[in-house]
């Protein structure tokens, strides 16, 4: 039997051991991937602004405009990014990732990235020692986070707490970036709608939430716009899953061989396994697959012949526009808008279309960015149920059956229809 | 190069070891973690010294969190000071009839304990996003994403000193620890269950019920992991979200368990040590721009490198 | 939504062989360790090392097949390391199992994210499935022919190792090594060495196990994106009483349900998230429900877990 006094020794030798253990590894690794310094560049792009991001096969790259005096602001900035998952998901995380990095190697500022925290409470540790250590902005990505960024918002006014994919803001100092799919889902949908040849359509989304959730919508009203017979649709939410690829590569994987012909996914990982799917089946009968957010050159060879489009997300240009306006000072009750119609999400048709689809999908996008189109759900507006709320994934939910919004004066979370609540836009001289 | 190289290690080195204490909310992080770790472990501790593992902390973990909330959403008719003890009790209780399987299983078929638990962490997992999702979720939510009421002021457990952020958990955790190392180290319990932990043929010469003798040891663990839940939900989070279940603290808590040798301060001062040592590392991640996975390569190198000392200098006593 | 129903059992069948040989490479490496005496429970640490291997190698190379051997090297590495402990110094092999786990999770992503830090990654170029024209066969294409020559591998080493533990007389030694070290010691057998040996089997076949997962999904190498499969294994061949073919069987029938209740979610379309955790559940319920079936019979190796100290 070890006495206490035994164990005690033991375990200070064991620690002992440890800590030198430690050292040795941190040592080695600090030697061999030194951490990246903030780099004190000056400034850089002098060229003129374009708004709308130049998409390639990767993320869009667009440029901005600072002047030299808002660009050394900015460079002065000390900023932190909370991701829930890792950098290397090719999507969501990715591209948050490569934004601010790309932003922070331009301007310079000081930049640290929190990851793998699944939910506000663990978002609260890092925000916290942010807090403590004097940094000016922290980025939520993500809508799970929003009630921890008005929470933080509350406890450090002056720090601004971007919330990424939120719809509630309680104190002037959250900063929404307001994500709406709908227009990309919808000009994907009108081009699987065209290129359909079974008719039927599957869709996998990581989550009920409003951006995923919207851009289902869309893809359904696209594919009901265009599609020439009645199409068939099957809707799978993967339950909080949205880094499950295995699971939605299985799920994609089902919706082919149950005839599907196009899939259409909506959130993170979901994205990376439907893709993956649509790459095992076999080249005839032909498949389709679409994206969100994905970063492609690692996910599809150059010579793949499913890709139907990529929604393309551009995090560059709202995070620049939410540091511009933060260094400037009038940044209270701000908000920025993710969407079609303002250019930062552009959809990307596949290579391989036929030619004819890809015009009338890029036709349809600049419909939308003139505002010729414009996505709402409040109501059908023709068909037997004209009027009716327009709300396909669950048409039975209380969401969905009244058309009623409450915006409480004062701020505050606006209640009602969930569409309706998508529609809404807040305008800054509404809020107090 | 060499500078470059210092200073990276001098900025990874204090903020392991410093920022814990220096930076906002560590203080409280630490002793939240200590709390979760050192009644878990001990909990583990108990079955280890029965021979029995408990490998299924975690899941009895999430199911005493959960029915923190479904005692607080259907008994809340209950006059305050019941429900709140009621909480407590519940989440226990959660721990407990979800160990209750595996040790059924165990004594009875004699059914290995590690597999069950491992195949009900998994089941847990499922059942709590269910019931997240389902019965006990907050209406009016951030939409879609799927969390609980948050508990008003009178059901958190309050604070020792007002301003410092220990609360009374930590010394109900203590004193728990303290009354188990008295009941297993001095009462007769002690030989019994250390024998059946030696060998079962021995007990069963000596006429102890080995059955009993296991079936409180793992129920014990089960309501202490379960209990764990309750201090951790209503001492420091206060809703219950999906965060809380992609943790490994049950695997931490089997850790310190080990580290500590079954014995009850040894677990204390591995629980402590741990609990300490993650928070360093994830925010040592965070300075030194490592990805926060490494925190999880220490823990395995930290518990080789214990076992390993304890292991060199008990040879050396031994022999 | 009309769908043919042979449609939904080819696929359902289809999942199942595809998924099942990563429980099946474990499932055998771990059969033989234990009976030798040594449970691995850091198996998932070691997939994972060796899942972040097959990845970087196949990125750099294009090769996947190299990738797989160096993916198996690497495991192999890993799993000494863990013999190291157990065999050699002796250390509970419970603790250094998980002490190895956390250190394969912690350590593959960290390699991972350095190797690739912004997370921009080439493609992944998969081992080819067994016909390329795969779905010009109605039914039987999908579910047989779709897979890699790995799935039919690995029912071969169920069939091997069946062999090797009943039939050879290393594994005859492997399982007295097993049962009773103290007698097999007597008789000349180097008990530890033997041990080692077959823990060491065990790691390259997680090591397969690992690089098969990687055609399982499109890479983006997430944290834990193993996500305690590598643990079901454990239960599964304690379940099938360390027996191969029983393995199989628990193997095919897990995956059998876990495909069954994704398709049966996906079909029903509600789109509500939560009732399908609920589903989720059943393969795990399945195997627990076979407790009452096999476990009653179960004959532990007698020396499971123990260390043995010779003379």
């Amino acid at each position: 039997m070890k006495g206490t006094k035994r164990s005690g020794i033991t375990t200070i030798v064991g620690a002992l051991i440890v800590i030198v253990v430690i050292l040795l590894g941190v040592a080695a690794y600090s030697f061999a991937y030194p951490a990246t310094k903030t780099e004190t560049t000056t400034v850089v792009s002098t060229s003129t602004v374009s708004g709308t991001g130049v998409v390639s096969t990767v993320v869009s790259t667009s440029t901005v405009t600072a002047t030299s005096g808002i660009a050394s602001a900015i460079g002065a900035l000390k900023v932190g990014i909370i991701l829930p998952l890792t950098p290397t998901d090719n999507s969501w995380n990715y591209n948050a990732n490569d934004a601010i990095t790309k932003l922070q190697k331009e301007f310079g500022f000081t930049l640290q990235v929190a990851e793998q925290k699944a939910s506000g409470t663990d978002a609260d540790v890092p925000a916290q020692q942010w807090a403590s250590q004097g940094y000016n902005i922290v980025i939520f990505q993500g809508g799970q986070y929003q009630a921890e960024a008005n929470t933080f918002a509350g406890q450090h006014p002056a720090i601004m707490s971007v919330c990424v994919d939120c719809t509630v803001a309680n104190y002037s100092n959250v900063y929404r970036v307001w994500l709406d799919l709908s227009g990309g889902g919808f000009v994907l949908g009108a081009m699987a709608g065209m290129v359909s040849n079974s008719h039927k359509f599957g869709l996998v989304g990581g989550g009920d939430i409003p951006s995923i959730w919207e851009g289902h919508e869309g893809f359904i009203a696209g594919v009901t716009y265009t599609s020439p017979t009645t199409p068939t649709i099957t809707n799978t939410f993967e339950a909080f899953a949205w880094a499950d690829i295995s699971g939605a590569q299985t799920t994609a994987t089902n919706d082919y061989t149950n005839g599907a012909d196009v899939v259409f996914s909506s959130g993170d990982g979901v994205d990376v396994g439907v893709l993956g799917a649509a790459l095992a089946q076999p080249s005839s009968p032909q498949v389709w697959a679409s994206n969100v957010y994905t970063n492609l050159t690692a996910i599809l060879p150059a010579d793949n012949k499913i890709l139907l489009g990529s929604m393309v997300v551009d995090y560059y240009s709202p995070f620049f526009k939410a540091m511009e306006q933060f260094v400037s000072g009038n940044w209270h009750w701000g908000y920025t808008k993710v969407d079609m119609a303002s250019g930062t999400i552009s959809v990307q048709p596949g290579p391989d279309l036929p030619a004819a689809v890809k015009a009338a999908g890029l036709a349809l996008q600049a419909d939308i960015v003139e505002g010729a189109i414009q996505i709402s759900f409040a109501t059908q507006a023709t068909g037997p149920s004209a009027g009716a709320p327009f709300c396909y994934v669950n048409p039975s939910a209380s969401s969905c059956a009244d058309n009623t919004l409450t915006v409480p004066s004062g701020g505050g979370t606006p209640t009602g229809n969930m569409a309706a609540i998508l529609n809404y836009l807040p305008q800054a001289s509404s809020l107090p | 190069m060499v500078v470059l190289a210092g200073g990276n290690i001098e900025v990874a080195l204090s903020s392991l070891f410093l920022n814990p204490i220096t930076l906002g909310g560590g203080i409280q992080q630490i002793f939240v973690r200590f709390v979760l770790f050192y009644t878990m472990g001990i909990g583990v501790g108990l079955a280890l010294k029965a021979g029995l593992w408990n490998i299924g902390a975690q899941g009895q973990l999430l199911i005493g969190m959960v029915m923190v909330f479904v005692v607080y959403t259907f008994l809340a008719s209950l006059p305050w000071p019941v429900l709140y003890v009621a909480m407590i009790l519940g989440a226990a209780l959660g721990g407990l009839l979800w160990i209750a399987v595996p040790t059924i299983l165990r004594v009875k078929f004699g059914a290995n304990e590690i597999v069950v638990t491992i195949l009900l962490n998994v089941v847990a997992i499922n059942f709590a996003f269910y019931m997240l999702s389902g019965p006990i979720k907050s209406s009016g939510t951030a939409l879609g994403f799927p969390h609980s009421v948050e508990l008003p002021a009178q059901f958190k457990i309050p604070n020792i000193i007002s301003g410092v952020p220990i609360t009374y958990a930590v010394p109900a955790a203590i004193v728990l620890g303290i009354i188990l190392y008295l009941l297993v180290e001095r009462t007769s319990f002690r030989v019994r269950a250390n024998t059946v932990g030696e060998s079962t043929e021995t007990a069963r010469y000596a006429g102890i019920s080995i059955p009993r003798v296991m079936t409180i040891t793992m129920l014990a663990a089960g309501a202490l992991a379960g209990l764990a839940g309750a201090t951790y939900l209503m001492g420091y989070r206060y809703e219950l979200d999906i965060g809380s279940f992609s943790t490994n603290y049950g695997l931490v808590a089997i850790i310190c368990a080990l580290v500590g040798r079954k014995h009850m301060l040894g677990i204390g001062l591995a629980s402590f040590f741990f609990a300490y040592m993650t928070i360093g590392a994830e925010s040592m991640a965070l300075s030194a721009n490592v990805p926060t996975s490494v925190v999880f390569a220490m823990e395995g190198i930290m518990m080789l490198g214990i076992l390993l000392g304890t292991y060199l200098t008990e040879r050396r006593f031994a022999a | 939504m009309t769908i043919a129903v042979g449609d939904i059992l080819a696929g359902i069948f289809s999942t199942t062989l595809t998924l099942s040989p990563f429980y099946l490479f474990a499932g055998m490496g771990e059969i033989v360790s234990e009976q030798s005496g040594v449970a691995n429970m850091g198996l998932e640490g070691i997939m994972l090392m060796s899942l972040m291997s097959t990845l970087i190698v196949d990125y750099i190379t294009g090769n996947p097949w190299i990738a797989l051997l160096v993916a198996v090297g690497v495991a192999g590495v890993v799993g000494a390391f863990f013999g190291l402990a157990a065999i050699r110094v002796r250390m509970d092999q419970i603790a250094s199992g998980l002490a190895i786990y956390l250190i394969g999770l912690g350590l593959s992503f960290v390699f991972f994210t350095t190797a690739y830090p912004s997370g921009l990654t080439p493609n992944y170029i998969a081992l080819p499935p067994i016909l390329e024209n795969w779905n010009t066969i109605p039914y039987l294409g999908v579910v047989l022919l779709k897979q890699n020559i790995l799935a039919y591998v690995s029912i071969i080493f169920v069939v091997a190792t069946a062999f090797f533990l009943s039939r050879t007389s290393l594994g005859l030694r492997v399982r007295a090594v097993g049962e009773n070290p103290k007698a097999a010691d007597n008789m000349g057998v180097n008990v530890n060495k033997v041990r080692f040996l077959a823990t060491l089997f065990g790691a390259l076949m997680f090591g397969i196990s690992g690089s098969y997962f990687a055609g399982n999904f499109v890479p983006g190498f997430q944290f834990d994106v193993i996500a305690g499969r590598g643990f079901i294994v454990l239960a599964m061949i304690y379940f099938a009483n360390w027996k191969p073919y029983r393995a199989l069987f628990a193997a095919l029938s897990f995956n059998l349900v876990y495909a069954a209740q994704n398709e049966y979610v996906s079909l029903s379309g509600s789109g509500v998230a939560s009732v399908s955790t609920l589903f989720n559940m059943l393969p795990y319920v399945f195997l627990l429900a076979l407790i009452p079936i096999f476990g009653r019979k179960a004959r532990v190796p007698k020396f499971l877990l123990k260390p043995y100290r010779k003379g």
